[in-house]
């Protein structure tokens, strides 16, 4: 199995991938990408809601 | 066979084109039910899923997209693609696949991954006489396409609903379907 390894150095993430690919991830990269998961968490938890709502209108 | 060796670079022609005539082009999405005047339903319009017009079996373990010209695996199992595996793995995996007397398989792009899914169907969202599923609908199926936004991840499909997700390549384990062929 081919598995990345990942270290912390200087204030940064560094990924170094099983081809040799190195990735180096600043604060603000990962905060980009949280705040995409975030958005479309917002986005499910919304629709979760809704349905929630109904199902609990839905009496019998 | 060593990753990436078998693949050499193809010459690219350059051209003005003044018309449309290919044949393929993007596939319906398979809603069929009319919903509001002006919807999907209601112009359905793109390459044909249905009738046996769109997807050919060949009957040796691979089905050709009419609409796209790409070749699939029926069944990923069957080529001993059975278990979810990293994404380099993955990647490794297709590259050295050799199946159906084919040995230029690779893993499929986002796109084109994408471009399997019916939207009237989910669990699976696509054809399984076409497509067998893996037994888990919710583990996805990986791409080749790096997410942007957040480069530990590449974009996947849940084979359960068609969804586009993005899962890490440095710590999650997906299925992964082979394509060969498409546009250089």
């Amino acid at each position: 199995m081919a598995k990345a390894t990942v270290e912390y150095k200087n204030g940064k993430k560094i990924v170094t991938y099983p081809n040799g690919e190195k990735q180096e991830y600043s604060k603000g990269n990962l905060k980009t990408a949280k705040d995409m998961f975030l958005k479309q968490r917002q986005k499910i938890d919304e629709n979760i809601a809704l349905i929630d709502d109904d199902l609990a209108k839905m009496v019998v | 066979m060593q990753l990436h060796l078998k693949h050499r670079k193809a010459s690219r022609i350059i051209k003005r084109v003044t018309e449309i005539t290919s044949n393929g082009g993007l596939p319906k999405t398979g809603q069929y039910m009319v919903y509001v005047m002006g919807d999907d339903g209601y112009y359905q319009k793109g390459y044909p899923i249905g009738g046996g017009q769109r997807f050919i079996d060949n009957g040796d373990g691979t089905i050709i997209d009419m609409a796209t010209g790409l070749m699939w695996i029926k069944d990923p199992q069957a080529a001993g693609l059975g278990s979810s595996m990293y994404w380099y793995d993955a990647i490794n995996a297709c590259e050295n696949l050799d199946f159906a007397g084919h040995d230029d398989w690779r893993m499929p792009n986002i796109n084109e991954l994408l471009s399997i899914v019916d939207h009237s169907r989910y669990d699976p969202a696509f054809d399984p006489m076409y497509f067998i599923p893996f037994p888990d609908t919710w583990t996805p199926n990986w791409s080749s396409t790096v997410c942007a936004p957040w480069l530990d991840g590449a974009w996947c499909m849940y084979p359960y609903d068609g969804y586009k997700t993005v899962w890490s390549r440095v710590s999650d384990m997906c299925f992964v379907r082979p394509v060969r062929g498409g546009q250089s």
